[in-house]
């Protein structure tokens, strides 16, 4: 009975907002539109818009968004750790004893991860002129480590070793973007700096998903 | 097209915002969150597009090209949005290892226990 008044009540919110949406919605301004599509090659001498936003017009957007990955991460440690004392249950534990049952995903995914390396690596180079950058190819180079984990899961990972690299490489990638943000950097060395970010920005992503999928698979096995 | 992809981000935000309302599953309901973020997704990809434009890269001849704003918005979103899923999900790894449940109604009653 709740649920069918919250059913409702949701509903008609729904249809209000579509409503008032539907009748005040008017034009978007072209000038933001414009000024983001047309000054970039002049600006930061690459041809990927989108690249060209979060790594130069809103930089401070990205270093943020870093941040909270980072922090998120540290948050996950924390709360996985300090209830370890306090369990009542007992954690089941899963043994897979039957190791002839995923062979054929094992298979499959041992032809595909080298690929997906090469793949994630030429987003990450090529991100600055087509489809493509750093939170693109993390992403990517991150799901290796999840696909070798299915093709060889006896191997002892640890959740604190890409944890510890994350940590280091955001203080690269805020030591980079300082320096664009001084001027340092000259204009003719633009490229090089996208490039530099990207691939920070890339490994970092990549080693705070692993750290993430690591505690997760492992559960308390390394503490 | 434009207004049929707003439509349809406010139904999906409207479903996830139900979804985390009612139900008694606290996986459903992390599953409900992400489906009200994608609703947002939606909505700022949608904003300002058109059918018809192109990628937004400037080539030979860059006309009519989408907007590059929401999607580098949206990249950030992405990665937050799987930030945001994480800690809910080791939040409910700690309250299961506690109290041995997946229901909100029954976490209540525990709680009051203790």
């Amino acid at each position: 009975m709740k649920n069918r008044i919250f059913g409702i009540v949701t509903f008609l919110l729904m249809v209000l907002v579509i409503g008032s949406f539907l009748i005040f919605s008017g034009d978007t301004s072209e000038l933001v539109f414009r000024s983001y599509t047309e000054q970039p090659l002049e600006v930061t001498k690459i041809r990927n818009l989108v690249s060209s936003i979060y790594l130069d017009f809103r930089l401070f957007d990205t270093i943020f968004e870093a941040l909270l990955l980072l922090v998120s991460i540290g948050a996950i440690f924390l709360f996985t750790t300090l209830t370890d004392h306090e369990k009542r249950v007992e954690i089941h534990t899963f043994e897979f004893e039957e190791p002839n049952t995923y062979n054929l995903p094992r298979i499959m995914m041992s032809v595909v991860y080298p690929l997906l390396f090469i793949f994630g690596i030429y987003m990450i180079i090529n991100g600055a002129d087509s489809p493509g950058g750093g939170f693109q190819g993390g992403a990517i180079l991150a799901s290796i480590l999840m696909s070798r984990y299915i093709v060889e899961d006896n191997y002892e990972y640890s959740y604190q070793k890409p944890y510890n690299y994350e940590k280091a490489i955001y203080i690269f990638v805020i030591l980079t973007s300082a320096l664009y943000l001084a001027g340092v950097i000259p204009s003719e060395y633009l490229r090089l700096y996208i490039l530099m970010m990207n691939i920070l920005i890339a490994l970092k992503v990549a080693s705070g998903f692993s750290a993430i999928f690591i505690k997760f698979i492992n559960g308390n096995k390394n503490e | 097209m434009n207004d049929f992809l707003m439509i349809s981000s406010f139904v999906l935000f409207f479903i996830g915002l139900l979804g985390t309302i009612t139900q008694d599953n606290i996986i459903k309901t992390i599953i409900s969150l992400t489906i009200l973020e994608l609703g947002i997704i939606l909505f700022f990809l949608s904003s300002n597009f058109e059918i018809g434009q192109r990628l937004p890269i400037i080539g030979e001849g860059l006309s009519n090209p989408a907007d590059p704003l929401p999607q580098a918005m949206m990249i950030t979103t992405i990665i937050i949005g799987v930030s945001v899923t994480t800690i809910d999900i080791a939040l409910l790894i700690i309250v299961n290892r506690k109290y041995n449940t997946y229901s909100w109604k029954e976490l209540k009653e525990l709680r009051k226990e203790d």
